[in-house]
Order: C-alpha cells, then structure tokens, then sequence
C-alpha cells in the first residue's frame, strides 16, 4: 500500500526502581504506514503510554531503534531533535494541565510560531486558518486555560499540534478526560483531520470502543509486550490471544439486551518488576499448559496476513 | 414494588468562588426496593451532588438545599446528626470514586472493616473478626486471614473496591450509593466489580444507587435509568425501554454520541456547544440551546413531565 | 441570583483582604516617605549641631534629638532609604544568583544539582551572621560589602526553593508539552516554568525582604556595616542604647520603624500567599448570600 512512516524495532524500556528494574516497555516491534491511525491499547500498567514517550523521544531508549521516514532518531540529543519534531507532534490526555496556565491561549499559539520562524503575518494567518479546522473562534485567544472547557482546550491542543504542519501526531488518551459528547466532537475531528491533512496517527487508549471506531491497525499490550496486533476488523472478529479475548469481552454492553459471553479474569495484573517465567500472561491464562508457556517468552508471530499473535498455543 | 427512598423536588445551591451554582434544581424520583437504578450524566449535571446529599455528605456549609429525601418515613434532609449517623452505614451506606483515596493508609483493611462493625452493630472483637473475614470472602478477597492484616498500599485499585464494597456492605444496608465505582479501574477490573454488585443486589436485596457517566455500565447491571442534565432529571425508565426508545433529545443524542462495534469511520453524532454551567437562573428548557428540535416554546416554557410508556417518563414539550 | 463575575474584579477582590491593605499602605507610605525624603525633612539629618542634642520631644524635633544634635525625626526617613535600598540589594543579590541556579538544579538535576547543592550545603552550616561577619571581617567593613554578606547568605535559601519548585512543574504536562512541540529548554525553563515559579517567589521574596532588614540592622548595631554619619536604622537603635534611661526614643523609634516593617512584609507575604492558594481564598460572605438564598427560593 503505502509507505512506511515510522518503524519501532526491538523497543525497550527499563526503569530502575529501588534496585530493581521495572520492564515498561519490553521488545516492541511495530510499523506505522503513512496516513494509518494505529492503535495502542491496554490496561493500566502495560507500557502504552511509556511506548509513545519513547516514541516522541521524550524519555531515552534502553534498546532498540526508532525509525521516523527512514532516518533513525533513537540517540539524537534533544538538540538534535528539534529537527524532527516539527514532523511529529503530540496531543496529551489531560487538556487542561497540557497547557501553560500563566499564557493566554494567543501567546501559547504564537510561541509555537515563532519557534518554527513563522512570521508573525504567516503565523496570524495560520491561526485563524487551524481555529477554523477545530471549530473555535478567535475569541478563545485572549482567555486563560481557567476560562475554557475541556473540549475546547483540545481542540486547541490540536490546533496547536498542527502548527508545524507536522506528518505525524501521537494522542496519548485523548479523549479519555472527556465527556461522552464532547468526546465525539473530538473523534470526528480527528477523522475529519486525517482525511483533509492526511496524518499518521498513534492513538494511545485503554478504551476499546473508541479504538475500534477510529484506528485502522491495533495492537493489544500487555505488561511491556505486544501481545497481538491485527487491522481494526480482523482483531476484533477473530480476536486470538486469551488476554485480548478477554479484553474485548469486557466491553461494557452497547445495549442491555446484547448476551456477552464475559470472560472474567482471575486476580490482578502481576507485579511487572517480578515477572512470571516464560510468557508473561500465564498466570491468569484460561489456556495455560505447563511445560510450554513457563519456559520461553513467546514472540509476535504472523498467522494470518497483517494478523500477529504473541502466543505459543497459536499458529 | 414498594418504593424505599422518595426523594421529592430536591433543590441545591452551592457558593462556590464564582458565584451561586444551582447544582440541583428541582430533583423527584423514587428508588424501588431491589431494583439497581443508575443515574447517568455528563459533568456538571448534578448526579454526584443528589447522590452525596442522600447522606447529607455534601458541604452543608457551603450550600443550601430545600426539598425533602423520605427514608422510612423521616426525611433525611431535617434529621439531627446523631439520628444521621445512625443511618449512615447502617441503612443507607456509600462507595466513591477512587478507592485509593477512600481508605485511611495507615489502618489495615480489617481494622477499618471491624471498626465498622463494631460501631454500628456492636459486635466484640472476635465477632467482629469473623464477620469481617467472611465479608472479604464474600467480595473475592482470598486469603482473606492473611489479607485482613495488610495496608491499603498492598492491594491494586480492584482490590481497594472490593474492599470498599465489604466495608459498605457490613451492616447490610438496605441501599447502596456508588458514586462512579468503576470509572477509575481497569476494563477488565470493571468487569469484576460489576458483577460483585449485580451478585449482591441479587443474593441480598440490596437497593443499589449507582451514578455514571458511562451507558456501558447501565447497560450492564441497571434495571431503571434516571438521564440528568443541568441539575435535573429529563428521563426516566426501564433500561430496556430508555435504549431501544429514549425519548428526550439529551438521552437520543448522548446515546448516538457513544462509539459502537460496526459503524467503523463512521461521523458520530454530537451535540454542538457544551452543558451549561449553572450559574444563572434558567428559563425554559436548559437544553434548548443544543436541541436540534427547540422551538420558541422551548426557550419560554420548562417542560412537564410525560409518560411514553408505561413507567417511561420524560421531560419535553414534544413527542419525538 | 448572581454574584458579578467578571474574572479581573474577583481575583483582585481576593487580594484586598483588611491585612493585605493595611500592610500595604504601610510599607506604601516608608517607600513614599524614602523617595521624597530630601523634600520632606524638617532638617539635614546629617547636620552636627551639640548645642541641640539630646532634647526631647518638641513641636521643633517631633521625635527629639540624638547625641549629636541631629533630628531623629529626619534621620528616621532618611534611615528608611538606607534600610529599604539595602534590603533591596540584598534580595536581588540573592534573585540573581540564586534563581537561575535553582531552576537549572532542579530541572537538569544529576551531577549540576549535586554540585549546586553542596555549595548550598556550605554556605548554610554556617550561621548566618557569623558567615558576614567573617565575610566583612575579610574585606573590611562598609554598607556595600555587608549587603554583599548578607546577600551571599541568603542566596541557598531561595535557589533551593526554586529548585523544589522546579521539580514539581516540570512533571507537569505543559512541560512535556512544551518539550514535544521541541522548545528549547532555556525556552521552557525561563518562559514557562519561572512564571509559573513567581507567585511562591514572591511570598518568599516578601518574607526576604523583612530578613534582610533584620540582619542588616543586626550588622549595623555592631558597626560592622554602615559607617557613620549615613543615617540608619540599626545604627541608630545601637547608638541609642547608652541613652535609653534618659532619651529612650533615640533606639525606640528606629526600633519600632524596624518591628512595623518587618512585620508589615511578613503579614503581607501570608496575605499573598492565601491568596494564591485557592482552598484559603475568602468566599463571599456566606450568611449574607444564604439569606438571600432563602429569600429567592421562598419568593
């Protein structure tokens, strides 16, 4: 189809915690073609939202390669960044603390211009025109964080996003501090921005729903690991790893007359600085088999096209 | 049905910095006992403030309130403190948000559960114990000897609600209030928790009240639904009836505004603006500005009450 | 029923608590008094005159005369320079250092914190006095050079209190928003954090203020600092204690002007700070809005 846009090999991240180290992100391999919304989702814990901080280099890498349009970023210094970032921006969860409380919204907007040597003519322009794509107008300029709603400050943490004209956006939860209706106000914009603008999207979720409404390919992450990745369609009909099954089994009800075979989970997510041997999942796998899942970890395989399982009871 | 809580044109206004909001403004509703009744919203609508003033657990301080909420034929709203204590735990208990931040982090868990008990029931020491430990197996908490003696810190946040739920439950009440339960957890913890609810609503005939903002929820474990916004009750049902036939504008729009399975890229629909904030005075119906479907009517007038179905009741000057 | 609203009036509205204003015309009316001082005294405060001193109270000498004849009255406002300049210098010394130094700690921190610290560390074991005095001891004695100590002194307390202040905003998302979009982190350290840094500051700086006019006068009473004739308060307070049986207003009325300063600053520095704390701000008077409440909802 298209081509490549960012490429993530071998990805790790290791924090050390009292001396012992914590795996938040272990051995993530993935690519994003141009013009895909890709999706990370998981639960609390599982490394999403380290992976995209890794991935905007905004922490250092322990392992592994971060190849944005083929030039590899992963040990350039934060000098040497501002290069790239104008192509590769980020919208955070929360956004009210995403921006500066002490400036307006015209200052903060105008910052991100003259940073990227706009001229101040081209900046106001430029603005006007994204204030107009998200929505909003000019009167939210001169009023404080304080004075606006949740829905507002991010559209303008799009808007602002999109003042470099970059390639790619991250969204680390986007919408996950919304209301449910300001919520789809959000998400229609984002599909009305990568039809317009054709962006490449990583959407960071722990909500199933929405990813499975706006993201092209998802992967499913469990304690640092991609446990399954497939297009949006494929995963959710023919979903394969246990802990994903189990995750889409979750999903609140659409309406209460839908039966859902719940499959419920024994215990808790596992400690991830003392992880179990072998796959990381077993300790709460409905298929476990001894002698098989405790020795290896298993490794992101392709069985069917597109369609990649971390499992070693599936082939 | 009989009902076992009557909570009739509940009013709050609340000073805050920037004014007087009118949080509540004018709330009727009646909980049935048995029945699981959720109270659905988006911020700002007033779910959370009726819900914290059944128990009086709003800033009574800071705001005014007027009305009545009958509970065995008192009404809670004049009672003397010492008569509300009585109640509160007892007869009507609560469960919040965040359980990290509900229990005291330097009390272990079984201390906190016998101290319960031991205020309300009366119960000594080692009756205390023993009810306290087959309460945390009845919520799922196993080991539950060796788990009575550990600190909040040592348990994940599904864990911590589960125990919050046992601590609720230790008194047998006949209702509880859970304000959002499982907003802060896990999909998969969600699931859990939910399903320990529905159990005890059955096995004990517990009245759950329960607040959220999610209709995944409702569609879960509520058997009534209660839609707020801007401080007032605009539908009320059945849970079959309020997803296959909502009636008032509000309820349609926010239930096509959620994302569902199949409809993959597709635009959702939204409603334009924002809820309002509840400063002013209203005339009206506070949700004209948004309706696709107001008229001048709809700005003089505040709609009344109708029934579609039966026991289906809405707040609109139309039948959509 | 509303209350006005408009955001600028209610903010400033927080502010003007009784304490703040009280506090404030006062430290008000010694700066007004400091700048105009050569317009408004009654007499030189330098002029040598024997055959008047040590007089009492009169309508001539509102405050009476020192041992030299000079005009308490006159040599008190102009005292208020000394002490307001001088406490100023000190303050800004410790700003200029201190500031910048904690916001590189705390924001880069590793081994530039460590480092930064230690000299902190160093220059905190020691009293602060004994360090000026052993600083002035050094360099010799003098007005500049005892602000230069004091100033040095001062420097760990407000670069360490920066560097905390650091160490919380830049956890925050507006940072790692800042970051992302790909400023630079001069940009981000003195444009978005240092302002959000300044409220607190100030209350510190307020706080500072009154200090250093207490270490200054403490310098000064033991004639390590300001030399004769330059008018000050410490000075005078120190002079006047061989006469405090008989002209107790020589060290009395300095040494009040030094406590209502003082105090004055600290009063005002509490004021800012609940202020800036949106849990301690006042709210409306509350019994007034309930009965309108209730008269709103009866009629």
């Amino acid at each position: 189809m298209s081509e490549t846009l960012i490429e993530i090999k071998n990805l790790t991240k290791n924090f050390s915690v009292n001396k012992k180290i914590l795996h938040a992100v272990d051995d993530v391999s993935l690519s994003i073609e141009k013009g895909c919304i890709f999706g990370i989702v998981g639960e609390s814990g599982c490394g999403k939202t380290t992976l995209g901080q890794c991935i905007m280099r905004l922490l250092d890498v322990t392992k592994g390669d971060i190849v944005f349009n083929g030039k590899n970023m992963t040990h350039l210094n934060q000098r040497q960044m501002k290069e790239y970032r104008q192509y590769m921006q980020m919208v955070f969860q929360n956004p009210y603390s995403s921006f500066n409380p002490k400036m307006t919204i015209g200052q903060a907007l105008r910052e991100v211009c003259t940073v990227y040597k706009i001229s101040k003519g081209d900046a106001d322009e430029k603005i006007k025109k994204l204030l107009q794509y998200v929505g909003l107008n000019d009167d939210v300029l001169p009023r404080h964080v304080s004075e606006l709603s949740g829905g507002q400050l991010q559209r303008l943490a799009i808007a602002r996003a999109l003042i470099p004209d970059p390639h790619f956006i991250m969204a680390d939860e986007p919408t996950s501090s919304l209301d449910v209706s300001i919520q789809a106000q959000i998400l229609n914009l984002i599909m009305d921005l990568r039809e317009k603008l054709g962006l490449t999207m990583m959407f960071i979720s722990h909500e199933l729903t929405v990813v499975e409404h706006i993201c092209d390919v998802v992967a499913v992450m469990y304690l640092g690991r991609i446990v399954e990745m497939a297009p949006t369609e494929k995963l959710f009909s023919e979903v394969l790893h246990p802990y994903s099954k189990a995750l889409i089994s979750a999903k609140p009800k659409d309406d209460p007359s839908q039966n859902i075979e719940r499959i419920i989970l024994e215990g808790d997510v596992p400690d991830a600085m003392d992880l179990p041997n072998g796959c990381r999942f077993s300790p709460r796998c409905p298929n476990y088999q001894k002698g098989v899942c405790d020795g290896k970890e298993p490794q992101l395989h392709e069985v069917s096209p597109g369609h990649f399982v971390s499992c070693h009871l599936i082939n | 049905m009989d009902n076992i809580l009557s909570v009739k044109d509940l009013k709050i206004d609340v000073i805050s910095e920037r004014g007087v909001v009118h949080a509540v403004r004018g709330v009727t509703f009646d909980l049935r006992q048995t029945e699981i009744h959720g109270f659905v919203g988006e911020s700002g609508c007033g779910k959370t403030m009726t819900a914290k003033s059944i128990l009086r657990l709003h800033d009574e301080e800071k705001s005014l309130s007027s009305g009545e909420i009958l509970y065995n034929g008192m009404d809670i709203l004049s009672l003397k403190k010492k008569e509300l204590r009585e109640i509160r735990g007892s007869e009507i208990a609560m469960i919040f948000q965040d359980p990290m931040q509900s229990l005291n982090p330097l009390l272990t868990i079984g201390e906190q559960i016998t101290e319960m008990l031991r205020f309300h029931e009366k119960l000594n020491k080692k009756d205390a114990y023993i009810k306290a430990i087959s309460l945390l197996e009845d919520v799922g908490i196993k080991p539950a000897k060796s788990r009575f003696k550990q600190y909040p810190f040592e348990f994940s946040g599904g864990m911590l609600q589960r125990i919050m739920i046992a601590i609720a439950i230790s008194c047998d009440p006949k209702i509880l209030i859970a304000d959002e339960p499982t907003t802060a957890l896990d999909v998969t913890i969600q699931a859990q928790i939910l399903q320990l609810l529905k159990k005890l609503n059955k096995e004990k005939g517990m009245t759950i009240y329960i607040i959220t903002h999610n209709f995944g929820v409702v569609a879960e474990i509520c058997d009534r639904v209660s839609v707020m916004y801007a401080g007032k009750i605009v539908e009320t049902g059945d849970v079959g009836q309020i997803f296959k036939n909502p009636c008032h504008p509000y309820t349609k729009s926010l239930l096509e505004s959620i994302p569902k399975s199949g409809y993959h890229g597709q635009t959702l629909q939204s409603i334009p603006g924002s809820p309002p904030q509840l400063f002013e005075e209203m005339t009206g119906c506070p949700f004209a500005p948004r309706c696709s479907y107001a008229n001048k009517l709809c700005y003089e007038k505040e709609p009344l009450a109708a029934e579609s179905e039966k026991d289906h009741f809405y707040t609109c000057h139309y039948n959509l | 029923m509303t209350i006005d609203t408009t955001s600028k009036r209610k903010k400033m509205g927080g502010l003007l608590t009784a304490p703040a204003v009280v506090t404030a015309s006062i430290l008000a009316i010694i700066i007004i008094a400091a700048v105009v001082a050569p317009l408004i005294v009654p007499y030189n405060p330098d002029k040598l005159n024997l055959y008047e001193s040590l007089m009492k109270p009169s309508a001539a000498h509102l405050f009476g005369t020192d041992k030299s004849g000079r005009d308490i009255l006159s040599r008190i406002i102009f005292g208020a320079r000394t002490t307001l300049l001088s406490s100023m210098g000190v303050v800004l010394i410790s700003m200029i250092v201190g500031i910048p130094l904690g916001l590189i700690s705390g924001y880069f921190g590793g081994k530039i914190d460590s480092f930064i610290m230690r000299l902190w560390d160093i220059i905190l074991a020691f009293p602060s006095l004994l360090l000026a005095f052993i600083f002035v001891a050094a360099f010799g004695k003098g007005l500049v050079n005892a602000i230069l100590a004091i100033g040095i002194v001062f420097i760990p307390m407000i670069s360490r209190l920066t560097r905390s202040l650091t160490l919380t905003e830049k956890n925050k998302l507006y940072v790692q928003s800042a970051k992302s979009i790909g400023y630079s982190n001069t940009r981000i350290l003195f444009r978005h954090i240092l302002p959000n840094c300044v409220p607190t500051l100030i209350t510190e700086i307020t706080l500072d203020l009154g200090y250093a006019i207490l270490d200054l006068a403490a310098l000064n009473f033991i004639g390590l600092g300001v030399q004769p004739p330059i008018a000050d308060w410490g000075a005078m307070m120190q002079e006047g204690l061989v006469y405090l049986s008989t002209n107790p207003l020589i060290s009395l009325v300095p040494g009040i002007a030094i406590v209502l300063t003082v105090v004055s600053l600290n009063v005002l520095s509490d004021s800012i700070q609940a202020y800036l704390d949106p849990s301690q701000r006042k709210l409306p008077p509350i019994k007034k809005l309930k009965k309108q409440m209730v008269g709103e909802l009866i009629g």
